[in-house]
């Protein structure tokens, strides 16, 4: 009898916990979706995300994204590009290279590198980085997009590492025995069947780490100017996503326009970020093929 | 000679690649502890802020605090309901559909920047409910944030679980629940305890929730869900970027990262064993 | 009644994938059965349908009739079949517990016993299986540390302990020793006294020595079933010839 019933209390509880946080977790997808859509109501999409000012508390009010937007890209644009050097030859050097027992010691050393919050990085950049490229480049103010993408590089490489690793681990680990029975050297084996072999997954790491950029505030935050002009330059400021919506947050009231933009600005950003898993996910697929 | 060549770059290559990334990590890491190590006080980790302007001199107490506090609440919610979702899809879940629908919400939640998520906070929590700034709406914005890394964990360890001595309970007529604490829990607990230890990391440093749910300059330490709270990783963004005090900013910044580094090291001991006699 | 389990035009799939066609068959009470015929012939999956335990595993559906003692097992809630309804699997599954902890886990759940009665009905249950002897002493160290035929003896001994009236067994000794398995087809002999047995084997010896009727099974199809005897002398069906000639070659 009694076991009954504590069984069926688990079960209850079990099953009504997770009602509960699906509904709610539902809820906020639709809330974030139905606060955005409102901003459409007086701006037109291509005018939202391809208008050149961002000016919500100007009268008449312009509300163009595409500074916004661009700086975004061009932020995790850079990142990429300065990251996936290293990130591929790190890689290489733990799937192809590394004795077991060195890999185990690095292995804990990438993961907390994860694991250090956004600010904690903004931090050393303003701190180490911005004033070495003010002293180097003879600049009056270190902060740039250039700050960003060295920031943003260095936030991506643990999980560029730890996705490319994995993936050389799969594809290529098959086809290495068989190229070491054919006597080939090491290098030449790296050159010509792991980097081709694991094409594939470098770029799905690729696909995560760029997705990872886009979502990253603070430590961007913190180092690249906070102006909304189009990123021309290196050197220049620029204002991606992220810090739009935290640096505005504060000032746009409840059920204004410019509150409504920021809402607007935070789906366009899940959109991208929806689009590029939905490419990560495709490709992935067709390396389990 | 060209082999020779290639071999050479190559190995050139991953070397510096290797070098690179471990001398990035490394540095982030003992810069903030060489420069922060003089800041450490007793007076600096027990006092409030003070000093004009207010940070300049004193301590990060209530920030301390307020971020284990923070870490509390969130965690709390976060485990509760996201434990019990992964037990649902384990234990009880036998349609394809539900189960492929809830996955997919958790993934779109995961997906979501933890700054729109502070947006919702902002809007939902402290605006719509009348919450205000308080560790409540903080603490369950973070706790949104932190639910797919729960619901994961404690899925990826249930999955863990001997299979075969479950499905031989079954054929006992044991039911599930029973199952689940006489066999199931013992021999996951530590994953799932060591799962949900790495989302209270993963909260306590987070800065972006909380700069409009929670997280002010000047509090005392919480007492209560309804007031605002300091916390270091806010804490430390507002002595950076408004340059308030640069010796105060590596201490806060140390503490965090001490906390951080701390659980994973009390982690990878404790609740990480190798496995080998699980049958 | 003389048949402790019947199928009636039973399929199985997974999924989309047909894995048991139109399988009509009777058990008798009391006797050993077997199953027999090459691997993904769907005999684990016809075990696995007779308990309902292929509910708990996979996206499989079930069509058909199958009664118990008369009564459709969808009819009977599903602890209580597997009370009446034992199962032993091929791999040893002793619980992370100690031996006397292993046999008293399903007892304690089920009934409200008390300390002595329990002992009583766990000493009784592996002297059935022939483990008591070896066991007597170490009652309360852990189920892990016996050899592979004890822990399969103790997994008998253990789907025992709820006093069903049919046990189905998968292969119970393809990971043993010949030793072992000796001792587990005699503790069976006995037990077919007081229980029916279906057994799942690969081992052609094994169906002979031990089982009265057996069943072939074919590609999802139950292509013979006889008295054991029978079916190994006097095969009808070309596939069961070939079957057991590759075995005896």
């Amino acid at each position: 009898m009694w076991q009954k019933i504590t069984d069926n209390i688990f079960a209850v509880t079990v099953k009504g916990l997770t009602v509960t946080a699906v509904f709610i977790l539902l809820f906020i997808i639709i809330f974030i979706v139905r606060e955005s859509l409102v901003v459409f109501s007086e701006v037109a999409p291509l005018d939202f995300l391809l208008g050149r000012d961002w000016r919500p508390v100007s009268t008449p009010p312009r509300i163009g994204l595409l500074p916004i937007i661009s700086a975004s890209l061009a932020l995790s644009g850079l990142a990429l590009l300065l990251a996936l050097p290293a990130g591929i030859g790190c890689s290489l050097f733990l799937s192809q290279v590394c004795p077991e027992m060195l890999k185990r010691k690095l292995r804990p050393f990438i993961d907390i590198m994860a694991g250090i919050p956004s600010v904690i990085y903004g931090f050393v950049g303003v701190v180490v980085l911005l004033p070495f490229l003010e002293q180097a480049f003879q600049l009056s103010s270190g902060d740039s997009l250039l700050a960003g993408g060295i920031v943003l590089a260095v936030m991506i490489l643990p999980f560029l590492i730890a996705t490319t690793t994995e993936s050389m681990d799969n594809t290529a680990g098959r086809h290495v025995i068989t190229s070491k029975s054919l006597g080939v050297s090491r290098w030449y084996m790296i050159r010509n069947l792991v980097l081709p072999a694991s094409r594939t997954g470098i770029v799905a790491g690729a696909i995560l780490g760029t997705a990872r950029a886009m979502g990253e505030t603070m430590a961007v935050m913190m180092v690249v100017g906070n102006s909304p002009l189009m990123p021309v330059s290196i050197w220049g400021r620029v204002k991606p996503i992220p810090s739009l919506i935290a640096l505005e947050m504060g000032s746009a009231p409840l059920g204004t326009l410019h509150y409504h933009a920021l809402y607007g600005a935070g789906l366009v950003l899940l959109l991208i970020l929806l689009l590029i898993n939905l490419v990560f996910y495709f490709i992935r697929k067709k390396i389990e093929v | 000679m060209q082999r020779i060549l290639d071999g050479f770059l190559i190995k050139t290559w991953l070397f510096l690649s290797v070098t690179l990334v471990l001398t990035a990590a490394a540095f982030i890491i003992s810069h903030i502890f060489i420069h922060g190590w003089s800041s450490l006080s007793i007076e600096f980790l027990l006092d409030s802020p003070s000093g004009m302007p207010l940070g300049t001199e004193g301590g990060i107490f209530p920030a301390i605090m307020g971020t284990l506090a923070l870490g509390a609440v969130s965690t709390t919610a976060a485990s509760l309901l996201g434990a019990a979702t992964a037990l649902y899809l384990y234990l009880y879940c036998r349609n394809t559909y539900i189960n492929s629908g809830i996955r997919l919400v958790i993934q779109c939640i995961a997906g979501i920047p933890s700054i729109v998520l502070g947006l919702f906070g902002y809007t939902f929590f402290v605006v719509f409910m009348g919450m205000g700034y308080s560790l409540l709406a903080g603490g369950l914005t973070l706790a949104i944030m932190i639910f797919p890394i729960v619901a994961v964990n404690t899925e990826k360890a249930l999955a863990e679980t001997n299979k075969e001595q479950v499905l031989a309970s079954y054929a006992l007529g044991i039911s599930r629940a029973h199952t689940f604490f006489r066999i199931i829990l013992p021999q996951t607990k530590n994953d799932i305890v060591s799962g949900i230890l790495l989302a209270v990391v993963y909260a306590m440093g987070a800065t972006a929730p909380i700069m409009l749910t929670a997280a002010v300059l000047s509090a005392s330490a919480p007492t209560s869900l309804t007031r605002p709270v300091m916390a270091l990783p806010y804490h430390l963004y507002i002595l950076a970027s408004e340059r308030i005090s640069v010796d105060h900013a590596y201490g806060t910044a140390l503490v965090l990262l001490l906390i951080l580094l701390g659980t994973y090291a009390l982690v990878a001991t404790l609740f990480t064993r190798k496995r080998r006699d699980n049958r | 009644m003389n048949e402790v389990m019947k199928l009636k035009n039973v399929h199985v799939s997974y999924g989309h994938t047909p894995v048991l066609h139109d399988i009509s068959l009777a058990f008798p009470q009391k006797r050993i059965t077997a199953l027999l015929g090459p691997s993904g012939c769907g005999k684990t999956t016809l075990l696995k349908s007779l308990n309902r335990l292929l509910e708990e595993e996979t996206e499989a559906s079930v069509a058909g009739e199958i009664l118990f003692q008369g009564k459709n097992i969808e009819d009977i809630p599903s602890d209580t079949l597997r009370k009446k309804v034992g199962i032993v699997f091929q791999v040893p599954t002793p619980f992370p517990f100690t031996i006397y902890k292993n046999m008293s886990y399903a007892l304690k759940y089920h009934n409200n016993a008390g300390k002595k009665e329990l002992k009583e009905i766990i000493t009784e249950k592996l002297k059935l299986t022939g483990l008591y002897e070896e066991v007597k002493d170490r009652m309360h160290l852990p189920a892990s540390k016996l050899s592979g035929g004890q822990q399969q003896r103790l997994c008998i001994a253990r789907s025992l302990t709820l006093n069903p009236d049919l046990i189905l067994l998968d292969e119970p000794c393809s990971s043993l020793d010949p030793k072992a398995t000796a001792r587990i087809e005699e503790a069976l002999v006995r037990l077919a006294e007081h229980v029916s047995i279906i057994i799942v084997t690969h081992n052609l010896g094994q169906a002979r020595r031990i089982a009265h009727h057996s069943a072939f099974l074919w590609e999802g199809e139950l292509v013979e079933y006889k008295p054991t005897e029978e079916l190994f002398n006097r095969p009808e069906n070309e596939q069961t010839k070939s079957y057991l000639d590759g075995y005896l070659g």
